[in-house]
């Protein structure tokens, strides 16, 4: 930490006086210095941190002692962990098809309308605006039995009431509902970007080929989305896994019923900072770090492959 | 450019300054050297009924500035408290639940209170029922001042129980006492009427007050010792509880409706009555919890220990308006006055106060704790009939063995 601090000092020090003479590489340097301190002291320093706190039976309440890495046996022995990590992966298996295709659907038939398309850009897009609290709160209404919007609908149509919140798996399909209502709207807007350089002439040449507007989708507008596909789809998967706060809320910081819900970041916390166990959830965030890191850099080699 | 940096500038610093002025205009208004009262900051998990009663309480409070502040109950509420005890900025008071004291106290996120230092408050042992009082103790040293004990109880919808002829001439629950009784009363409320009419309470983690209570009735040793290192769970003794939680489900008189009829008697202002859990297995106990008053740990003039000792004190003597949510009070004055033993049905079970069992102290038992959570999850299963008595115990020794190995982190 000292070291950086006084490479840093120096770097600003010196460049000020000859402004003009300054090499490319010295102005990047400067230029990036900001994050770079940023980087180091919020992310860096934090996981580095991480590490050592996971190999030390370390107390919120202040004592710790050497542990080695019973941490890491211990974790793989609980089956908490297991569930947690499994609850975080199904909500990514479940969550990314329909926040992907919706999207899709979304931008393909917005791009079609001629008038008012602003307003439809405009809804599609509103509820990302929304915080998370707001957006709980609206989806336990709905959700409630009895009275709930949801369930007065599927009760009037002769369907029976879903226990959408108390139910284990449905819990987990509730939360995948209210998030792709939430967060579609980014998607949607990546999809609008990559529809617009897709060149109009290919359009007009195939009508004057004789395509129909179904054969243009087809054959013009899919194939030339693929790496607006891909990179929505890396996005989203990274999102996903990193999903806390819309399953804590709604389940008020319980497990879900029967344990059904609980994700892997809510269990670190709960690890943490209610049980004390500070050594224990760094060895648990440290463990999910990579796999996230493992998905994440799998997902980039496929994008970069896409994209050439 | 110039000058609308210094318009700028100059609109922070008045908006700066208007703000100090307000933040000290309150840190005066607040002082006990600025001529108010003293303030108490306070903290407590009481939503509903018992927050309504507990604001009506604290608004006869007239020599002390009360500032409380509601948590959710749970672990929402221990963890923000364990992390404002360690961050140094706690309450001067709060609620916990006598349980979760050995998650907090060894931890020295509490203040030890000494006997002579209580006396002057008017909260000497001889004051208190002893097993709530003892409840506040942690390896032998007071922490916590208890308010109430709130058993785990049976509800009696008084119609049903009666077309079934469980109730005796007065229209008061006969003694099921003994293995059957309470299951062939079951039996009975459902042939007569279809219904479920003698359920237990379903408020928090119904598996494990029904466990707990039955082991200790079957005369089972504490499941945990050694603050939580060693498990000393009587296999033999777990498992009769185990069978009679099953048998409900057997003869087809438990199950997911008893659940939603207890919350019924409370809401739909039916006819009911609340009784004590039967003695069914052999010695008469009752799972309880209490909510006791504690002091975080922080830095306090004499002066403000005493404002904050005066501050339970004074709740405490209010405490017959608490009793009417049905917790049984733990100090003597207010549980022996008769206008206690009128108020009904909540001392229909003042009895059982001196035969509850608490929670096994370690750091991860406790109200609403994973301990709860887990015991939860390995008996439900059992009393649906979904798993049989000896997966539950396996599934839940499992946890204890894991979790008696961890390093406490208190």
């Amino acid at each position: 930490m000292a070291t950086t601090t006084t490479t840093l000092t120096r770097t600003r020090a010196r460049p000020a006086t000859r402004a003009h003479g300054m090499r490319p590489a010295r102005a990047a340097v400067l230029f990036t210095t900001p994050f770079f301190v940023l980087y180091v002291l919020f992310l860096l320093w934090p996981i580095l941190a991480a590490a050592r706190t996971s190999l030390f039976d370390a107390s919120l309440a202040g004592h710790s002692s050497w542990a080695g890495l019973r941490n890491y046996t211990d974790l793989l022995n609980d089956p908490n962990f297991w569930a947690a990590m499994w609850h975080t992966a199904l909500f990514t298996l479940l969550s990314t098809p329909p926040l992907v295709l919706t999207a899709l659907g979304m931008a393909l038939l917005v791009s079609r309308v001629r008038r008012f398309q602003w307003l439809f850009r405009l809804s599609f897009f509103a509820p990302y605006v929304l915080p998370v609290s707001v957006v709980v709160l609206i989806w336990n209404w709905l959700f409630q039995p009895g009275f709930g919007m949801i369930n007065s609908y599927l009760t009037s149509l002769g369907l029976s009431e879903v226990n959408w919140l108390g139910q284990p798996f449905v819990a987990m399909i509730a939360v995948v509902i209210a998030t792709v209502w939430w967060t579609v709207g980014f998607n949607f807007v990546l999809y609008l970007a990559g529809l617009q350089e897709i060149p109009r002439e290919l359009y007009e040449a195939a009508a004057t080929d004789g395509a129909t507007p179904r054969q243009q989708t087809r054959r013009i507008t899919l194939p030339l989305l693929t790496s607006t596909t891909v990179l929505v789809t890396v996005l989203q998967v990274i999102a996903s896994l990193k999903v806390f706060d819309q399953i804590y809320l709604l389940q008020n910081g319980t497990a879900g019923p029967q344990n059904s819900t609980r994700p892997a970041i809510q269990y670190i916390y709960e690890s943490g900072f209610t049980q004390q166990r500070v050594g224990y959830a760094s060895a648990m965030s440290f463990a999910f770090f990579l796999v996230v890191v493992a998905i994440s850099l799998a997902l980039f080699s496929l994008l970069r492959r896409t994209q050439r | 450019m110039e000058e609308a940096g210094l318009t700028r500038r100059g609109l922070l610093v008045g908006a700066g300054a208007v703000g100090l002025a307000a933040m000290a205009g309150v840190a005066t208004a607040g002082s006990p050297f600025g001529g108010g009262r003293r303030t108490i900051d306070f903290w407590h998990l009481f939503g509903g009924g018992d927050g309504a009663r507990l604001t009506e309480m604290l608004g006869k409070i007239r020599d002390l500035d009360v500032r409380p502040l509601i948590l959710p109950w749970g672990n929402p509420y221990y963890t923000k408290l364990s992390l404002a005890a360690v961050g140094g900025r706690p309450p001067d008071v709060a609620v916990v639940h006598a349980t979760r004291l050995h998650g907090f106290a060894p931890a020295g996120l509490l203040e030890p209170l000494d006997a002579a230092t209580l006396a002057r408050h008017g909260l000497s042992q001889d004051r208190f029922l002893p097993k709530p009082w003892a409840a506040g103790q942690v390896g032998g040293t007071q922490y916590a001042i208890p308010l109430d004990t709130h058993p785990f109880v049976l509800y009696v919808n008084t119609e049903l129980a009666g077309k079934a002829g469980l109730l005796d001439g007065d229209g008061v629950l006969k003694n099921l006492d003994g293995e059957d009784a309470l299951l062939d009363a079951f039996d009975a409320v459902k042939k007569a009427t279809g219904k479920s009419g003698v359920v237990f309470e379903t408020r928090g983690v119904t598996p494990w007050r029904l466990f707990l209570t039955l082991y200790s009735q079957a005369g089972g040793k504490p499941i945990l010792s050694d603050a939580g290192r060693t498990v000393t769970l009587d296999d033999a003794k777990a498992l009769r509880a185990l069978e009679w939680m099953a048998e409900p489900a057997k003869r087809g008189t438990g199950g997911a409706d008893v659940d939603y009829q207890a919350a019924v008697f409370q809401t739909q202002k039916l006819k009911f009555d609340m009784r004590p859990v039967p003695n069914v297995l052999g010695t008469a106990h009752t799972e309880a919890d209490s909510h006791t008053f504690v002091l975080p740990k922080k830095e306090r003039t004499p002066e403000q220990l005493d404002a904050a000792l005066g501050f339970i004190s004074e709740l405490l003597r209010g405490g017959q308006t608490w009793a009417q949510g049905g917790h049984v009070p733990a100090y003597k004055p207010t549980f022996e006055s008769d206008a206690y033993h009128k108020l009904v049905p909540q001392s229909h079970y003042a009895s059982v106060a001196s035969t509850v069992v608490y929670d096994p102290p370690a750091w991860y038992s406790g109200s609403g704790s994973d301990l709860e959570l887990q015991a939860g999850a390995a008996f439900q299963p059992v009393a649906t009939g979904a798993k049989s008595p000896r997966q539950g115990l396996a599934s839940f020794h499992a946890y204890l063995d894991r979790l008696s190995g961890v390093a406490s982190p208190v």
